[in-house]
């Protein structure tokens, strides 16, 4: 069982860097007059399987699929809870505690279907794969810098960290879709422009994340601990 | 009980939406570019009316303007010059035409977003989804589940806290954070407990013992059949036919005129892009003949 998923998620990445430079190629060749949206979606699709394949291949216990479950309505419901606080979206920081708490895998999935199920709420947009990807990746890599790690519980660590990386990487990832969207001269000064009017936003989102993730991620992950020990959630990890 | 292009099979609905995205995105012709934003417009108001149309007002006007203009004053490809800018950059007409090109394009992709929305909710994504990878199906399902419990949870949390008169005034800052993260606390630590309950008696009635059934509503019949065979020919039409209709604008505007046979080609396509508007009317003339 183990090794058979292994094989499938080896296999859906060798995929994705064998097919994304073909899309690529394809787009250069097809629309000439450049919508590269289309391949760029494609792409994200791509990138974006292997997580659900891994998951999806993984013998997962109830408890599991419930707890997954109750942190994605948490990141999206977290957001009329804290709405008059203006400003404060700490979608992202749950993300980053859920996965600082279950692995970076858990902590994609978190990411990216919470994004997808909050825009069932508010529609679906131009900007899902992209907020999928970026939501999701900022997991990740939170995940795989945090879990487990002696230096998890510091508080400034988490708080820094996370702070950035909702930033760099939810920020220019979103931010990517709209230069697809305004822009139509693929030019690095052009792309400049797009990320630079969108930089204030992303600031503000990253401070208050790393604020949040200061406050939160303590409690958090005692709250997660007491779980994990009373339940044997996510023990395979 | 769901009519008009609502009940048609989540399957070629959803064919249909990826082939109206697709020409939405990739068109570059006048003439594709015309008939995908006319569609989506008629049936985004054929679904939601008034919305629609203070839509197309209050964002897709403003956007197609925008884009234009932008792409005007900072893109300067293209051979006809409209006037030179006072720092000395070309103002062409070249750079003007594709940023409305452009425009046009993504905003009929939003006027198609916008009718599916209302069309493929997530009751029919679960569906689709639900074969392909059954556990992230559940796991949506869940989450939709949950988040409306969550909310009703979170009032009840506000009232016992104002019950117990902690709930902060509006001009103290510092208090509404700290009373806002405490909810959040006892919302979090009740929801996980609440989901330990759901697992325990998702466990109690045999789930992981055998793959899962679940119970749908939807048939594929001929209609469906049908209306996936005309999406599947117009896209393949618009890919074989509509490669050799490519449009250019940089460095000059190139536009082919389509001749007799592709345009019943374009007709077709577009007679397919307004199906669901049609499918709704034949409804509505039932509906009124019935009555």
């Amino acid at each position: 069982m183990q090794t058979k998923s292994r094989k499938l998620t080896i296999l859906s990445v060798i995929l994705l860097l064998v097919l994304a430079p073909v899309i690529m190629l394809l787009s250069l060749k097809l629309f000439e007059s450049g919508s590269y949206y289309i391949a760029a979606v494609a792409i994200i699709i791509l990138s974006i399987v292997p997580f659900y394949v891994f998951f999806e291949q993984r013998k997962i216990k109830t408890s599991e699929i419930v707890t997954l479950s109750v942190m994605i309505a948490l990141c999206v419901a977290s957001r009329a809870v804290m709405a008059y606080i203006p400003q404060v979206k700490p979608t992202c920081a749950l993300v980053v505690v859920t996965a600082i708490a279950f692995g970076p895998n858990v902590g994609f999935l978190t990411g990216s279907l919470s994004m997808f199920v909050s825009n069932f709420i508010f529609g679906q947009g131009m900007f899902t794969p992209f907020q999928m990807l970026g939501m999701g990746l900022t997991g990740f890599i939170c995940g795989l810098f945090f879990h487990k790690k002696p230096y998890s519980n510091n508080r400034f660590t988490v708080s820094i960290v996370g702070g950035i990386a909702c930033f760099l990487i939810y920020g220019i990832i979103v931010d990517s879709c709209s230069f697809l969207m305004m822009s139509t001269d693929f030019t690095f000064k052009s792309a400049m422009k797009i990320y630079l009017s969108g930089m204030s936003f992303n600031l503000i989102h990253g401070i208050t994340t790393g604020i949040l993730l200061f406050f939160i991620n303590k409690p958090m992950t005692d709250k997660f601990n007491r779980l994990r020990i009373k339940y044997g959630i996510f023990a395979l990890e | 009980m769901q009519t008009g292009f609502k009940s048609v099979h989540p399957i070629s609905a959803f064919a249909f939406y990826v082939f109206a995205f697709l020409l939405s995105m990739t068109a570059s012709h006048p003439f594709f570019l015309a008939v995908s934003f006319i569609a989506g417009l008629v049936y985004d108001i054929k679904l939601s009316g008034k919305k629609a149309v203070s839509f197309l007002l209050k964002v897709i006007l403003p956007l197609v303007c925008l884009i234009t203009l932008f792409n005007g004053i900072f893109s300067h490809y293209g051979v006809t010059v409209l006037f030179e800018m006072h720092n000395g950059n070309n103002f062409t007409l070249e750079a003007l035409v594709f940023g409305f090109v452009f425009s046009v394009r993504t905003s009929s992709a939003l006027l198609w977003l916008n009718s599916f929305n209302e069309i493929i909710t997530s009751d029919k994504f679960i569906f689709l989804f639900g074969r392909v990878s059954p556990k992230i199906a559940l796991v949506i399902s869940m989450v939709l589940r949950f988040i409306p419990l969550v909310r009703s949870q979170s009032e009840e949390i506000k009232k016992a806290e104002m019950g117990a008169g902690n709930l902060p005034t509006d001009k103290d800052f510092f208090g509404k954070v700290r009373h806002g993260t405490r909810r959040l606390s006892i919302l979090i630590s009740w929801t996980l407990e609440k989901g330990i309950d759901t697992a325990d008696s998702m466990k109690a009635r045999g789930y992981g013992l055998h793959a899962r059934t679940s119970y749908n509503n939807y048939r594929f019949n001929f209609k469906d059949a049908l209306f996936m065979i005309s999406t599947l020919i117009a896209s393949g039409i618009y890919v074989f036919v509509g490669s050799n209709y490519k449009a250019n604008y940089n460095p000059v505007i190139d536009i082919p005129m389509p001749d007799a046979l592709s345009s019943i080609f374009i007709i077709f396509i577009a007679s397919v892009l307004l199906l669901p508007t049609l499918y709704d009317l034949r409804e509505d003339r039932k509906w009124s003949i019935s009555k």
